[in-house]
């Protein structure tokens, strides 16, 4: 990813999350993600259309938490949290995703989105991931949060890495 | 006077949402009813009295456009105006989803007072559609 894009990228990132969840991310270095850390939700959503690719997002499940009661507004204790956490994770990134699309190739292209998939892994599996192209690190109340972005043409394939 | 309003979602979260932001946003609800894809949808729609659909576009078993293509073709449904609530960003698909009959469009993310506008402009008239 070059610097331009990866700057869109962050900004459409923090944006989407800021607006959706009401959380605010900063960008951050790799080093941050502790492999020996707390485990992660991760979830891939696939794209084709003018190019094809996919968008995988990765952070701590109690991060995935906060994000749910903001995007529902209840409290923190509220059952339906723990209960809707993974979809409103899957939501955030199926719009991440649709705002990249279109801040990076514009508004006349037609994209087709997959059903994003997410799963459980470990720190250690999202650190180790951080290290490939097309990665971006932020923190969010200091817990890290990895975005890839990655486009067919730059591997060959669509899916790697990720959960999908 | 209260407004019967059909949420077509294939997420719970996303349904859940956007009920909330109805309320938030002081629509005057009637019945609120929710459908999972495009096929549920018509099903309410073949048996509800509704004013207003809210549909996503990508949903498993029909999507949004079937769904509205289906209500297009249908005498008695045709004339419910249609908000597609979506990701979707580009002018040429939402163009194509305008000439097959869908009134408006409100990209995700939005706030309480968006969907407030997109209501109020097609069941009171005023706004742009």
């Amino acid at each position: 990813m070059d610097d331009a894009t990866a700057e869109t990228v962050s900004r459409v990132f923090r944006e989407v999350l800021e607006r959706q969840a009401f959380i605010f991310a900063d960008p951050a270095e790799r080093g941050c993600l502790d492999p020996a850390g707390e485990g992660f939700l991760a979830a891939s959503i696939g794209f084709r259309g003018e190019a094809d690719g996919r968008v995988t997002l990765a952070l701590p499940k109690a991060l995935a938490d906060e994000i749910a009661c903001n995007f529902l507004g209840v409290d923190a204790d509220d059952p339906v949290v723990a209960e809707r956490s993974r979809d409103c994770f899957m939501e955030l990134l199926n719009v991440t995703c649709g705002h990249i699309l279109t801040a990076l190739r514009g508004d006349e292209p037609i994209f087709d989105l997959s059903i994003p998939e997410a799963a459980d892994v470990t720190a250690e599996t999202v650190a180790a991931w951080a290290d490939q192209a097309g990665s971006l690190v932020f923190t969010v109340d200091e817990k890290p949060v990895l975005l890839i972005l990655r486009f067919a043409s730059d591997s060959g394939e669509i899916g790697n890495p990720g959960p999908g | 006077m209260a407004y019967n309003i059909l949420v077509v979602d294939d997420s719970a979260t996303v349904r859940a949402v956007i009920a909330k932001s109805l309320n938030l946003a002081g629509v005057d609800l009637g019945s609120l009813f929710q459908a999972a894809n495009g096929a549920e949808g018509l099903e309410i729609l073949r048996k509800e009295w509704v004013d207003l659909v809210l549909a996503d576009i990508n949903m498993p078993v029909m999507g949004g456009v079937a769904m509205v293509e289906e209500m297009k073709g249908d005498e008695s449904l045709k004339g419910i105006p249609v908000i597609i609530v979506s990701t979707e960003g580009s002018v040429t698909r939402l163009q194509g989803l305008k000439d097959k009959g869908v009134s408006a469009f409100l990209r995700k993310p939005f706030a309480p007072e968006d969907l407030k506008r997109a209501v109020d402009s097609l069941l009171k008239g005023d706004g742009n559609g």
